[in-house]
């Protein structure tokens, strides 16, 4: 099963307020702002984790069903794959 | 990318409101999809607060990173170690500078890297009665990140060299922006918490937060290393007011049974008084007539460049500066009388604590 992990030679982040992110992409010093329940994926971002076990920490944490957390945790993943912040092992 | 504006809500208006809200309504009806997004200007405070520490850590690095080059340790104060030390569990601790201590014998050289990095000595030309040990240097980047480079720390008498043998012991390794930063030892840690709370009293809430949590979850051990310490730098009675200053300092001062004898000086650092108060304290421990005299001039006429850091005078306005001496005068003359009656008020409780 594939691991997702955030690059850390790429980001810095912070917390902000609550669960809300702001990090720095360290290739064109850009900061980002994630949101709360991009900040709950982070932790699980930051340690590695599998596409499932992101999907099961949004189902968990919302009670939203696994089809709409599955579409939201793949379009997050794409976001950070854009900006190249993430690993796979 | 550094955003100008922030957003027009107070800091914690939406989480408050999701907070509200979340009483009523399941957490399903409250989610919004995971969403990262290039931070605009339009920014609430805590994302400033949080971009502004990230900027603080990027420059620490570069400048920690130099300076090892050039074979210099370098001992992370404060901020970021303090945050990295004590705050967890979504608890947040921001800050505002760098402060890193440096051996006296590597100092000059501290400084040079500096200036070659294009920092600029924010008191270069002032005189060395207003720099004491504390330079500050400005950073040359867009994010203007202040850097406070130490030889030693508030409050404690002994030289340099033994400050700095003493934290550089055991220092310990955290790691900041992905660099591995050196800080001193935990006993260390937290005799600058207290110092620095005795520095300002209650005038900032930061440090008697950082103290309060340092009393909170290091053991006791710990503390009697960090009094051991303090009586080895002669810092004692400044680390003993600092701790008094809030309720579980109080109770850990009497079981380490700490001297309640305090200085003129530190009553009124650590009660807030005001900078004349302290001035007209230090005139009247310099010896000899000529010497008080000389003293207060200095004060009452402070170099330009000691007015404009003080006041945040731009450098080039002679009008603005000459009209700060005259008010900078005013006020002295206007607040004299307090400030004779507060620090008679001081020396009556340094006299009352000492036994």
């Amino acid at each position: 099963m594939t691991r997702l992990e955030l690059r850390h030679d790429r980001v810095q982040w912070r917390y902000a307020e609550g669960d809300e992110i702001v990090a720095l992409d360290l290739s064109d010093s850009v900061y980002l702002a994630i949101n709360q329940s991009g900040g709950r994926l982070w932790p699980a971002l930051v340690e590695g984790a599998t596409r499932e076990d992101l999907v099961a920490t949004l189902v968990d944490a919302y009670g939203i069903s696994e089809d709409e957390a599955a579409r939201d945790v793949d379009a997050f993943v794409a976001s950070l794959d854009e900006r190249d912040l993430l690993e796979r092992s | 990318m550094w955003p100008t504006a922030l957003h027009n809500h107070s800091p914690s208006q939406h989480l408050l409101a999701d907070r509200f809200a979340g009483l009523f309504l399941s957490p399903a009806a409250l989610y919004t999809a995971p969403n990262m997004a290039t931070a605009c200007s339009s920014i609430s405070r805590a994302q400033f607060s949080a971009m502004r520490c990230l900027a603080i850590d990027s420059v620490t690095v570069s400048v920690v990173e130099k300076f090892r080059e050039a074979g210099i340790r370098t001992l992370l104060l404060k901020g970021a170690s303090v945050a990295h030390w004590l705050y967890r569990d979504g608890q947040t601790r921001t800050y505002g500078d760098v402060d890193l201590l440096v051996s006296p014998a590597q100092f000059d050289l501290a400084e040079k890297i500096l200036q070659e990095k294009g920092f600029r000595h924010l008191l270069a030309g002032a005189a060395p009665e207003e720099i004491r040990s504390t330079h500050v240097w400005l950073s040359s980047g867009e994010e203007r990140v202040i850097l406070e480079l130490h030889r030693t720390f508030h409050n404690i008498e002994a030289c340099d060299e033994d400050v700095w043998e003493e934290f550089s012991r055991s220092a310990e390794r955290m790691t900041i922006a992905g660099c591995e930063v050196e800080m001193p030892a935990e006993p260390a840690r937290c005799l600058v918490l207290a110092l620095h709370a005795s520095c300002h009293g209650k005038e900032f809430s930061w440090p008697l937060r950082d103290l309060t949590l340092a009393i909170e979850r290091v053991s006791r051990d710990i503390w009697v290393e960090a009094v051991a310490m303090a009586g080895r730098l002669q810092a004692l009675p400044a680390m003993a007011a600092g701790l008094r200053l809030v309720p579980l300092g109080e109770l850990l001062a009497e079981q380490l049974a700490l001297p309640t004898s305090v200085s003129t000086g530190i009553v009124i650092q650590s009660e807030n008084m005001s900078r004349l108060t302290g001035n007209l304290n230090l005139m009247l421990a310099t010896s000899g007539i000529r010497g008080k005299v000389v003293f207060a001039f200095r004060r009452m006429f402070p170099t330009p460049t000691w007015m404009r850091f003080r006041y945040g005078l731009d450098s080039c306005s002679r009008t603005r500066l000459v009209f700060a001496y005259l008010c900078r005068i005013g006020g002295l003359f206007r607040d004299l009388p307090s400030s004779l009656h507060a620090l008679h008020r001081a020396q009556r409780r340094a006299i009352r604590a000492d036994p």
